[in-house]
C-alpha cells in the first residue's frame, strides 16, 4: 500500500470499515511510515475531539412532554379514524355502551324481551360499516325496493325537518319474523325504524304515553330509547340514542304518514 | 403506543442532537423532532424490530428536514453543484496548510468552536460527519440513512473531515490572535 492509497482510506481504517485484507495492509504501511503515522494520529485526534468535547445538550423536558402528548393525540385520532371509517356510528355507540354500564347498575327491572332484541339489533347495525342493503336518500327508491321483498306496504317517512336523514333500508328479522328495517341518521347517530306485521307480536306492557293522536310505548335501555306502537296490521319500533322527545316526534311523523296512506274506511 | 415509546422515545436526546446539527436552530430542531416522531409513529408498522431504531429515526428525521427545506424554497443541499465546487476549492487550500507546523492547534480547540466549525460545513458533509463521528453510525447505516452509495459516504466523510479540520484551525488561530491582541 502506498502513502496515497493509505491516505485515501485512512478514515475508513480508523472507523474499522476496511475489509480485513486492506486493514492489514494499512497497518503494515503505518508501521513503517512516519508521515502516515502522523496523519493517522491527527485523524484520530479530530475524531476524539468530536466524540468527547462536542457539547451535547439533552432534549428539553418540555419537548419530550410535547411529543408525548402529540403522540397520544395522534394515537387517539388514529383509533377514532379507523373506527369512523369502518364503523360510522361506533364511537357514539361505544360511548353509550360505556354510559350504559353505569346506567345498567341502577336499572331495576329488565326490559321486555322484544325491547332488548330491538336494542341489540340497533346496536349491531350501528357497528356495521354499510348496514343498508339499499343505500338511498330517496323515499321512493327505498319504498320501491321493499315492494317485492316484504308482503306489507312499507311507509318511508321523511324526518328531514328534524335534521334526520334517510340512509337506506334492509331486510331484518325480529323473533323470527321478517322485518322491514329503515335506517336514518342524525349526525353520527343512527335512527332505526323497524316495521313488521303486528300479529302475535308481544308489545311491552308498560311505558305507554300519548303523543299527538298516537299511543306509544317508550322504554330506555342502556342509553338507547325505544318507541314501539302498533297501527293497523303493523307494529313499528323506533330505536335510537337520540333523546326521547326527538324520537317521539319521529313516531308521530310515522303515525301521521301511516294514517294518511290508509284508504278511507279501511 | 407503549411499544413505540419504549423503542423510539429512548433515542430522543440523540435525535434532538442530530436535528440541532442539521437545522442549526433550536426552534426548528424542536419542531423537526416532533414531526419526526409523529411520522415514525404513523409508520411504526414499517419498522423492522430487528434493526436499529435510532438509525431508522435518523433517516426519517433527515427526510423530514429535506422536505422542509424544499417546501420553504431554500437551497436543496447535496444537489447544489456550486456548493461542492466551493468545498473542493477550499479543500485544495486545506491540503496546502494541513502539514503546517502548528500540529498542536487542535489541542487548543474551544468547545464552542467545535460546534461553530461543524455548523459551518455544507450540509452534504455535515450530515455524514455528524452521523459518523458524533453518532457513531456505521458506514452502512449512514448509506441507508442518507440514501447514498457506500463509496459516496466514504468520500464525503473524508472531505468533510478535512474541511472540518480546516475550519477548526482557522477558528482557533483567530481566537488566539484576538487573545494576544487584547
Amino acid at each position: 500500500m502506498t502513502c496515497q492509497e493509505l491516505r485515501a482510506c485512512l478514515g475508513a481504517h480508523l472507523d474499522g470499515e476496511l475489509d480485513l485484507e486492506r486493514s492489514l495492509a494499512a497497518d503494515e504501511h503505518l508501521a513503517f511510515c512516519m508521515a502516515c503515522q502522523w496523519a493517522y494520529a491527527k485523524e484520530r485526534e479530530l475524531r476524539a475531539l468530536l466524540r468527547t468535547r462536542l457539547p451535547r445538550e439533552p432534549a428539553p423536558a418540555a419537548l419530550r412532554e410535547r411529543i408525548r402528548s402529540a403522540l397520544r393525540r395522534a394515537d387517539r385520532r388514529e383509533r377514532e379514524g379507523v373506527l369512523r371509517r369502518s364503523l360510522p356510528w361506533a364511537v357514539p355507540v361505544a360511548a353509550l355502551l360505556l354510559l350504559a354500564v353505569g346506567i345498567g347498575l341502577w336499572e331495576r327491572s329488565a326490559p321486555p324481551p322484544v325491547v332488548r332484541e330491538l336494542v341489540a339489533k340497533h346496536l349491531m347495525y350501528s357497528r356495521l360499516e354499510a348496514p343498508a342493503e339499499i343505500a338511498s336518500a330517496s323515499q321512493e327508491a327505498v319504498a320501491g325496493w321493499f315492494k317485492r321483498r316484504v308482503r306489507f306496504d312499507v311507509a318511508v317517512p321523511d324526518f328531514s325537518p328534524s335534521g334526520i336523514r334517510l340512509v337506506g333500508g334492509r331486510l331484518s328479522d325480529l323473533s323470527d319474523r321478517q322485518v322491514a328495517y329503515l335506517l336514518y341518521e342524525k349526525g353520527r347517530n343512527l335512527v332505526s325504524l323497524f316495521a313488521l306485521p303486528s300479529r302475535g307480536f308481544a308489545l311491552p306492557g308498560r311505558g305507554w304515553v300519548r303523543a299527538g293522536d298516537g299511543r306509544f310505548s317508550v322504554t330506555e335501555v342502556k342509553g338507547v330509547e325505544v318507541v314501539i306502537w302498533t297501527q293497523g296490521e303493523l307494529a313499528y319500533a323506533l330505536v335510537s340514542s337520540l333523546d326521547r322527545e326527538a324520537l317521539l316526534e319521529c313516531a308521530e311523523t310515522v303515525w301521521r304518514l301511516v294514517v294518511s296512506r290508509k284508504p278511507p274506511g279501511a | 403506543m407503549r411499544e413505540f415509546e419504549d423503542q423510539a422515545l429512548v433515542h430522543l436526546d440523540r435525535v434532538f442532537h442530530l436535528a440541532l446539527r442539521l437545522t442549526r436552530n433550536r426552534t426548528e430542531a424542536e419542531d423537526l423532532v416532533q414531526e419526526t416522531y409523529l411520522r415514525a409513529f404513523r409508520h411504526f408498522d414499517q419498522f423492522d424490530p430487528g434493526t436499529n431504531c435510532r438509525a431508522w429515526l435518523f433517516a426519517i428525521l433527515r427526510n423530514a428536514f429535506l422536505n422542509q427545506v424544499k417546501r420553504q424554497g431554500r437551497e436543496v443541499p447535496g444537489l447544489d453543484e456550486r456548493e461542492l465546487e466551493r468545498a473542493e476549492a477550499e479543500l485544495a487550500d486545506v491540503n496546502g496548510t494541513i502539514e503546517s507546523p502548528e500540529e498542536e492547534l487542535l489541542k487548543r480547540v474551544v468547545d464552542a468552536d467545535l460546534v461553530a466549525a461543524l455548523d459551518q460545513l455544507p450540509l452534504i458533509f455535515r450530515e455524514v460527519v455528524v452521523l459518523a463521528d458524533v453518532e457513531e453510525c456505521s458506514y452502512k447505516e449512514i448509506a441507508r440513512i442518507c440514501g447514498l452509495p457506500m463509496g459516496t459516504v466514504m468520500s464525503r466523510l473524508s472531505r468533510g473531515r478535512r474541511l472540518l479540520r480546516r475550519g477548526l484551525e482557522i477558528l482557533t488561530r483567530e481566537r488566539r490572535r484576538l487573545g494576544t491582541a487584547r
